[in-house]
């Protein structure tokens, strides 16, 4: 419960803070200042931006159908917020105690493609649907390269439990598993890669690309589903870098051995890691051009999946030869 | 749990069972069959779960898992198969499909 | 609590399969079978069994549903109206399927089951183990139809997309 509360809390505060730090970044790479009007340097400009979409209409087209239309976009939160009960937030606050942790969290954040292609089909529009099958399509195809290098990590520690898996990097910096097993450096790129798909950024926005589809699936709606699909993005987003952080940098073991110890400082931890992977994230959005459709199809099961199943099996010798 | 709560599970992977079958008898659209198909294979693994939790070596839940593998392969390639259909004559609609063909 | 779990998960599966049989469109019978299917998962989870549930949400749930939705959106091309299906000899199928449950139940009311008290823990490692142990037969057999599925379905993809 505790768990619930505080990811809930921190992801609602999150998205304020992060959509404030997308544009202010989009702005210093793109050599401008950005947000500066709405409070001092522009802080108040998405609490003004949430204000304005609250209050707007929820506007209902006379075609659409109904119920699959209004519900869809709280399936796709629900999907995302489902994947945050097995993560932990500290060494005394575990995430739920499934044996089948990352295994279950890669299975509900599957189920968000229902909601999507459900909004698609409902909004009996042209460039929805469209928008929804790209995105379908590249969710489905970039779930493989992602499964496959989350089961790289899992074969090197030998538990799917995130909370045994941050217990067991706990030894400072040399001990991470990026550090200690540097065979999960391709890995950790490939999981990368699969997470900016998963959550549909650039450089794989096409469901969503601005110049092309209008709005993609979320063309029709407006108001406060609108907002739901946004915020189901950006916990997508929050959810991949947690867990990439837990897998990969430590989880909520501090580098230096002995110096930030202790319940607080292990959710400050685990909350940095996962900030900076998220400014990774935004880094790469506003640098990189986007991918077209058939490059995009073609970079996950041409090159993604093979080079994944090719370190699945570097993973396991290492496991098997340097480990035992 | 007791044996009261095995039969009522048992019960109700049965009505799954019946009501995939009323699907399939009924429906008229090649995907509505596939999908009373699901029913019926749900059913099906329902009571192999409710007797594995009794079991030490849980060996009804490893055959459920096979079944559903094998499951999702039927469907895959039925599905291609129906699509193969539906490009060559148009037609998605069972009993159609009957007079339609060599 | 625990009887209540049960009962609202059965409720929910109950909906879902009576969506189905009611509706004529098959979008709607997909959404709802999707419903089912996570009703379905959420009872193996209190029948203790979980590998079962996570493989049925990934693979059912996430794939099968998706493929369903996505055949029937293929066959539609778009048009609204073709989305709904009618209904043969709903009467005479009912009947039969009527009987057939009720063969079913009256061999279940007339068995005779032993139950045991069986503790489980740490269920994915035993059951990791015996697939490698014993039943590795049937294991390396899955992995073949699976690769032999996934060429059959692509190669009947690419038949269509000669066209």
């Amino acid at each position: 419960m505790i768990s619930f509360v505080f990811y809930l809390a921190f992801l609602l505060i999150f998205v304020v803070f992060a959509v404030y730090a997308e544009r202010k970044t989009a702005a210093f790479i793109q050599n401008r200042l950005g947000p500066m009007e709405v409070g001092p340097k522009g802080i108040l400009q998405t609490i003004a931006d949430l204000l304005k979409m609250l209050q707007k209409e929820d506007i209902r087209a006379d075609a659409v159908d109904l119920i699959p239309f209004l519900v869809a976009p709280f399936i796709v939160f629900a999907a995302v917020f489902t994947g945050y009960s097995v993560l932990p937030i500290n060494e005394v606050v575990g995430g739920s105690g499934i044996s089948a942790g990352v295994f279950f969290l890669l299975a509900v954040v599957s189920l968000d493609v229902l909601g999507i292609l459900m909004a698609g089909w409902a909004s009996n529009n042209k460039y929805s649907l469209y928008g929804a099958m790209r995105s379908v399509a590249q969710i489905v195809s970039y779930e493989v390269p992602l499964g496959i290098s989350v089961l790289c990590v899992v074969i090197i520690s030998g538990t799917l439990d995130l909370s045994q898996m941050s217990a067991n990097q706990s030894h400072g910096l040399l001990s991470w598993h990026i550090v200690n097993h540097p065979v999960l450096i391709i890995p950790f790129i490939i999981f990368f890669i699969a997470s900016l798909a998963e959550s549909n950024r650039t450089p794989f926005d096409l469901p969503e690309s601005e110049s092309e589809l209008i709005g993609g699936y979320s063309t029709e709606y407006s108001g406060f589903r609108w907002g739901m699909f946004m915020l189901a993005e950006y916990g997508m987003m929050l959810l991949l870098s947690i867990l990439g952080a837990v897998m990969f940098f430590g989880g909520w073991s501090s580098p230096i051995d002995d110096f930030g110890t202790g319940p607080i400082w292990g959710s400050i931890w685990l909350l940095s890691k996962a900030l900076i992977l998220i400014f990774v994230q935004m880094w790469v959005r506003w640098t990189l051009p986007r991918l077209r459709v058939d490059q995009l199809m073609s970079l996950s099961w041409k090159y993604l999946t093979p080079l994944s199943i090719v370190m699945l099996f570097i993973c396991a010798l290492w496991k098997l030869w340097i480990i035992s | 749990m007791n044996e009261e709560h095995l039969t009522y599970y048992l019960y109700f992977a049965a009505f799954l069972f019946s009501s995939g079958v009323f699907v399939v008898l009924t429906k008229r659209s090649a995907i509505f069959v596939l999908i009373g198909v699901e029913l019926m294979l749900n059913g099906a693994n329902l009571v192999l779960a409710s007797f594995s939790q009794y079991d030490h070596d849980m060996k009804g839940q490893i055959f459920a898992i096979f079944a559903i593998v094998i499951t999702v392969c039927e469907v895959s390639i039925a599905l291609a198969i129906l699509l193969n259909i539906y490009r060559k004559t148009r037609v998605s609609n069972l009993d159609e499909l009957r007079e339609v063909g060599n | 609590m625990g009887i209540f779990i049960q009962i609202l998960l059965v409720l929910l599966t109950l909906l879902g399969v009576g969506i189905i049989v009611y509706t004529r469109n098959i979008v709607h019978a997909a959404y709802a079978l999707c419903l089912a299917l996570v009703g379905i998962a959420g009872i193996y989870v209190i029948l203790m069994s979980e590998l079962l549930a996570v493989v049925q949400i990934m693979l059912y749930a996430g794939g099968v549903v998706i493929l369903l939705a996505f055949g029937v959106m293929m066959t539609n091309r778009l048009r609204g109206d073709k989305v709904i299906s009618g209904s043969n000899n709903a009467l005479i199928g009912a009947i039969i399927s009527l009987s057939l449950f009720s063969a079913l139940a009256y061999l279940i009311s007339n068995a005779n089951f032993r139950t045991a008290n069986i503790d489980h823990n740490d269920q994915i490692r035993e059951i990791g183990i015996s697939f490698l142990t014993e039943h590795i037969v049937a294991f390396e057999l899955i992995a073949f139809v699976l690769l032999v599925a996934l060429v059959g379905a692509a190669y009947l993809a690419k038949m269509a997309g000669d066209e």
